[in-house]
């Protein structure tokens, strides 16, 4: 006999229609599943009660917008507009590259639904359930994509869910860069649950870059799940803005060799923010290499929480896994929770984390204000000086110039 | 005598645990399982006061609704707690003055250990709390701690003699309702160490326990508490090595250690106990739970050699609550064929300027996983607290694991965190080095694995040193990767 739970969160929603088999299956599996307290260790520094304990509403991509508002010109990318979850085409712009396909995910798409963590994530199966439309990006082989593709997803109405699924496959020695940028104005109460599954084919090379900014009243919970091939390369940026709530997790299964992964991520949450960055990179063949970088800046009564774990799998010698989160505590009253695990099956291996907690240099910023700088751009230097590191690794300097505004 | 590197694999892997023999003493046992009648039997054996049954009584009863922690990364048949004699000890014999009086056996079993209680006693200055299977039979120097006010006994005496301290102190550390294994023990515990040292003394020498699990299929169950009053110093030592039998058997003891003010606490441990066979057979559960609370300016630091068991999980920690006072935790944690390991230690500063050093060395060989678990909590309250945590893991082995989980939580804007981790295996060319210049394999893999643990092996006593080298040694021979 199995029990049915009914969650709060569901009560209005209408199942998904994209696939009916994966929206069956994730239904099912839904209502067995239960949300996670904090006693569950993947879940011990978030409270996610006030999230699902709500009722939202789910809305269509009729919202009116003016997308004026949301486009980065600096960047020169194809924008696709993402409305309450609702990928629009009549607000996106037109597609005039080669190799290049840009569409609704439909019952064809044999991808849909193969590399997400329904089983183990009750954010993705309720995305799989209720995701009524999704996003499909596929690069052909040997084709290389210079325009950046920017993916904006708004929030129109307040107490929405949106539930945006995106499905991004390179095929082999392919390039391709997308940005992700969440936006909920003048609203409250919203909340996104996304979900992206992104297959990186032999050889290719994705960039994702990630802005989370719904404001001070918005939760998010975005979660990647990423497979790697033969020598591909990968990077995730993850940039955690104005937000009330956040939760990201990246799941990378590297299998394939001689592959390259970075994940980098920065947030300074303010007030009571609450920013939880979760990696898990699974090496699942030999001679990888695996690299992130978070660092925070933490004020007012914010909490911040990284997790990040490498797990090395059995056979899976010659790889050089590194990990490191630095944090700034500016206020006596914000919270950092840091867990960096490595878990190593294999003995040929590289890895190492660090962690470091602390507050700013006093003696720097009597340096700076002996030279006249207020403490306060004393302090801002620093910061900046503080982030760069994470900065630097956009690798487009038309994204970092817009991001570090 | 020439050894091919096959060979002497061989070898090592068929050696039989050096220390596995059983030695035949008469014993009283309680019948096996676990109920009310059992503590209260427990207790009427013990002579103990109303107060300290219904202190086990309580703990009784709330172990009852508790559930075995599944959240460690260790795997193992869970212990049938109603097929465990809780109660197993020498039959009482008459007062012992001198070593004649001992039974001859037990000085045997010592001398094979390596320890010969004449020559400790003489050379050494240590004072011996020997026990065997929960009772403790020989205690000596015990009247020259006396002239100091220095108290150092069985737990029994400790609660016959001296009831307002083990009343006093008992479960302050380690509260009843704190973890499944402690609360077992709070229930069920039979013996252990007491130890108070007064104010302003500075122990003499070092004192030490050498715990032995004897009686077939016996749980060990040991309570030590460890008081330092304002000002006082002590350095505690901890050995223990097991014979060898089949079925799993399960330890749980609880340690206690209260610094008071300006006091300096030292608890070293080497751990021994039978890991199993090859196949990780038999062998020793270790779920052991021992911490230690600070008062203002005072020190605790913990040193651990872990080298035997089957399944360790165990976690030295300190809370740190007074104002400047410091926490340190030195570990090696060896582990090879099938045992698993999962030990680290909690760091909690909630007084002001307060330090915390953590340094683990883990090595993994065979088929073992062996992990680190850590906790650096910095309180609201804890202003310009600091920590420096360094967990190394070494891989000898393909089919090894080694795995680090640090939980750093910080609440406060002054402390600064520092917390790095490695994991590697050992350099060729460091190897290649050492072969070069004539040594063996396994002669320079021991070579670099002491080098690597020294820093923590540093930290031991004299008297410990040396034995635990000696444990490094053996356990790593026969784990050529």
């Amino acid at each position: 006999m199995t029990t049915t739970t009914i969650h709060p969160i569901t009560e209005n929603l209408i199942p998904s229609t994209i696939n009916n088999v994966a929206t069956e299956n994730a239904l099912n599996l839904l209502s067995a599943m239960t949300f996670p307290t904090r006693k569950s260790e993947d879940w011990k520094y978030t409270r996610i009660n006030k999230i699902i304990k709500k009722e939202y509403i789910q809305k269509d991509a009729s919202g009116e917008i003016n997308t004026k508002d949301f486009i980065e010109e600096s960047l020169n990318a194809i924008n696709v507009f993402v409305i309450n979850g609702h990928y629009s085409t009549e607000l996106s712009d037109a597609n005039k590259n080669d190799g290049l396909v840009l569409e609704k995910i439909t019952i064809d798409n044999i991808n849909y639904n193969s590399l997400a963590s329904n089983q183990t994530n009750i954010f993705t199966t309720l995305n799989t359930a209720y995701a009524n439309n999704g996003l499909s990006i596929s690069v052909q082989k040997n084709t290389k994509i210079k325009q950046p593709i920017h993916i904006i997803h708004v929030n129109t109405i307040s107490n929405v869910i949106a539930n945006p699924r995106t499905l991004i496959v390179l095929e082999q020695s392919s390039e391709l860069e997308v940005i992700q940028s969440y936006y909920a104005p003048t609203i409250e109460d919203t909340f996104t649950n996304s979900v992206t599954e992104v297959l990186v084919s032999e050889n290719a090379k994705f960039t994702l870059t990630k802005i989370e900014n719904e404001g001070a009243n918005s939760s998010i919970i975005a979660t990647d799940d990423i497979k790697q091939l033969n020598d591909s390369t990968l990077r995730v940026n993850t940039f955690t803005k104005r937000q009330e709530f956040a939760r990201n997790g990246i799941n990378v299964s590297v299998d394939g060799q001689n592959c390259a992964t970075y994940l980098n991520g920065a947030y300074s949450p303010i007030k009571k923010e609450h920013i939880d960055n979760h990696t898990r990179v699974d090496h699942l063949q030999p001679n990888c290499m695996s690299s992130e970088i978070y660092k925070g800046v933490l004020n007012d009564k914010s909490v911040g929480v990284f997790n990040g774990k490498v797990i090395v799998h059995v056979d899976a010698q010659k790889i050089e896994a590194y990990q490191k989160n630095n944090n700034v505590l500016i206020s006596d009253t914000a919270t950092m929770n840091a867990k960096p695990e490595l878990e190593i099956f294999a003995d040929d291996v590289k890895c190492s984390h660090g962690t470091t907690t602390g507050q700013f240099d006093e003696e720097a910023i009597f340096y700076l204000q002996a030279r006249g700088i207020s403490k306060d751009t004393a302090k801002m230097m620093l910061v900046e000086a503080f982030m760069d590191e994470v900065y630097n690794e956009i690798e487009n300097d038309n994204l970092r110039n817009s991001i570090k505004k | 005598m020439a050894y091919t590197e096959e060979s002497l694999k061989t070898e090592l892997e068929n050696q039989e645990y050096e220390y596995g023999f059983t030695i035949d003493i008469e014993s009283d046992r309680a019948p096996n399982g676990l109920s009310e009648e059992i503590i209260r039997f427990i207790s009427a054996k013990k002579d103990e006061p109303n107060w300290l049954l219904e202190y086990r009584l309580n703990a009784f009863n709330i172990w009852k609704k508790m559930e075995e922690p599944k959240w460690a990364h260790v795997k193992y048949k869970k212990p049938d707690f109603q097929d465990i004699c809780y109660y197993a000890a020498p039959k009482p014999k008459k007062e012992l003055a001198s070593l004649d009086e001992v039974d001859p056996e037990i000085l045997r079993t010592m001398e094979r250990l390596g320890i010969s209680v004449n020559e400790q006693k003489k050379l050494t200055g240590v004072a011996m709390d020997f026990v065997i299977d929960s009772v403790s039979v020989s205690n000596s120097f015990k009247e020259k701690l006396g002239e100091l006010g220095i108290i150092f006994c069985s737990f029994g005496d400790a609660v016959k003699e001296h009831p307002e301290l083990v009343k006093k102190y008992l479960g302050t550390v380690v509260p009843t309702a704190d973890n499944f294994y402690a609360t077992l023990n709070s229930a069920v515990f039979t013996d252990g160490s007491f130890c108070y040292i007064p104010k302003g003394v500075r122990c003499p020498m070092e004192l030490s326990t050498y715990f032995r699990i004897n009686e077939a299929g016996t749980g060990q169950f040991e309570r030590t508490l460890l008081i330092a009053d304002e000002g006082s110093y002590v350095s505690y030592l901890e050995g223990c090595t097991a014979p060898s039998r089949d079925e799993n058997q399960l330890h749980a003891a609880v340690v206690e250690l209260i610094a008071l003010d300006d006091a300096e606490i030292k608890y070293s441990t080497v751990q021994n106990w039978y890991p199993g066979d090859k196949e990780g057979k038999g062998g020793v559960f270790n779920f052991v739970t021992k911490r230690g609370i600070c008062e203002k300016n005072a020190k605790i630091s913990w040193t651990q050699v872990e080298t035997g068991s089957a399944v360790t999980w165990k976690y030295p920690s300190c809370i740190l609550k007074g104002d400047n006072s410091i926490g340190e935790f030195y570990s090696v944690a060896v582990t090879n064929n099938n045992q698993q390991a999962d030990t680290g230690t909690k760091m909690i500063h909630i007084g002001k300027n307060t330090k915390s050093t953590i340094i683990s060395k883990g090595v993994s060989a065979g088929h073992s996983h062996n992990s680190y678990r850590g906790l650096v909590k910095i309180g609201k309250g804890a202003s310009n607290a600091r920590n420096f945590s360094q967990c190394d893991s070494l891989l000898m082995t393909d089919t090894s694991g080694a795995h680090t989980y640090p939980y750093i939580e910080c609440e406060n804007s002054t402390a600064q965190l520092e917390h790095e981790a490695t994991t590697s295996k050992i350099g060729e060319d460091q190897l290649f080095y050492c072969k070069q210049r004539g040594i063996s394999e396994e002669k320079a893999i021991s070579l670099i694995v002491n080098g690597y643990a020294k820093e923590v092996l540093n930290k031991l006593p004299m008297e410990f040193a040396v034995e635990a080298q000696k444990l490094l040694e053996i356990s790593l021979e026969n784990s050529v990767g």
